[in-house]
């Protein structure tokens, strides 16, 4: 997208002959982060640091920012979903996949570090509820972003709501941050980690020992347990529209209300 | 695309959409306007605001109901000049009730 004066990119229908106003001249947003590094889980997934220039205000875990890549007057930005932010506030990490094409993340992976980009204020709804409730997370792909903030501040509170977690990938190696979530557990966290691949024929699944099927056939299968019944289990579905909407007629259709379900839809509109 | 906010934002203006957007392209002027309006220069259609939006008056200029489709010109030109975009809002608010 363009910050620079632009015209919008199709003909508007103009209101009893009214053209459309010319627009005032704006000034580029200055860059206000560094990128440190990435680190790689495949070909076209990996987690970024990016250091702030000022703390950033006000997140929340579970929220979002813009990441913006400043390209001559204009900056092509997108949303990312934090995955961690230090106790400085300054140090930020995200999980990104490279969408072939994409505006954003091709550009973002090609960035060496010391790079400078634009990182934008949180913002975002799909937080985390103070309760005694058991939390039950589903995720597909880098929709486990957002929970991974949200396990890093229950473990550094001590916060002992049991939660179950699900994550499905199409491939094992996909399944990132898994040491990180064991580590959690070892200290403490009381989480329930169920990492699951969809493809499981494929020979990139080859050592695969683990649950098989997607997100939302381990929700089923969560569905049966007892101690993951309505009226006692917030659901937070985070990922690939299709999983949230399948999810959460599923879960209405289990006897659990909408006020029960929070979701966060992962878009990928030319990312 | 863009996102276009129709006319259930009018006099509702819940504000839910501008505390979602991740690039504050959401606006208007407190006690002057009667909707909040989508900078389409700004806008990077990840689709918050229409999730967020309690009054489902939020579309993409694509869906846009024809109905509504004065909206999308409403929220480019008040970026532009929010005189003119509050002028034919009043007309086309105008042409509702009549």
């Amino acid at each position: 997208m363009s910050i620079s004066p632009t015209t919008i990119g199709r003909p508007l229908p103009a209101p009893r002959g009214r053209a459309l106003p010319d627009r005032p001249t704006r000034a580029a947003p200055e860059p206000n982060a560094t990128l440190l590094q990435h680190i790689d889980f495949t070909e076209s997934l990996a987690d970024f640091h990016l250091q702030l220039d000022a703390p950033l205000a006000a997140f929340l875990p579970g929220q979002y920012v813009s990441v913006g890549v400043i390209d001559g007057a204009d900056v092509v930005q997108r949303p990312y979903s934090v995955v961690s932010l230090d106790s400085s506030q300054r140090r930020i990490e995200f999980f990104v996949r490279r969408i072939p094409g994409g505006s954003l993340s091709s550009r973002f992976w090609d960035l060496p570090a010391g790079a400078r980009v634009r990182v934008g204020p949180a913002r975002g709804m799909f937080t985390t509820q103070p309760t005694d409730r058991r939390r039950l997370f589903v995720a597909t792909g880098t929709g486990l972003a957002p929970f991974l903030a949200m396990l890093e501040a229950s473990f550094a509170s001590g916060d002992k709501v049991p939660t179950t977690l699900i994550h499905g990938a199409s491939y094992a190696d996909e399944l990132a941050y898994a040491d990180r979530l064991a580590g959690w557990v070892a200290g403490g966290l009381a989480l329930d980690y169920r990492p699951t691949v969809s493809r499981s024929e494929d020979p990139r699944n080859g050592n695969w020992s683990g649950l098989i099927g997607r997100a939302d056939a381990q929700l089923e299968r969560a569905l049966a347990e007892e101690a993951l019944a309505p009226g006692e289990t917030s659901v937070y579905l985070c990922g690939n529209p299709a999983m949230v909407d399948g999810c959460r007629r599923r879960l209405i259709d289990a006897g659990f209300s909408a006020a029960e379900i929070r979701a966060e839809l992962f878009h990928a509109p030319g990312h | 695309m863009t996102f276009v906010i129709a006319e259930p934002c009018v006099d509702n203006m819940d504000q839910s959409c501008v505390s979602v957007c991740p690039v504050d392209c959401i606006s208007a002027q407190p006690g002057v306007d009667r909707k909040f309006h989508i900078d389409p220069d700004g806008c990077i259609e990840c689709g918050s605001c229409a999730t967020a939006c309690p009054n489902s008056a939020i579309y993409t200029d694509a869906e846009l109901p024809d109905a509504y489709a004065d909206y999308a010109w409403i929220d480019a030109a008040w970026f532009r000049d929010p005189d003119a975009a509050r002028s034919v809002l009043a007309e086309v608010l105008t042409g509702r009730a009549a």
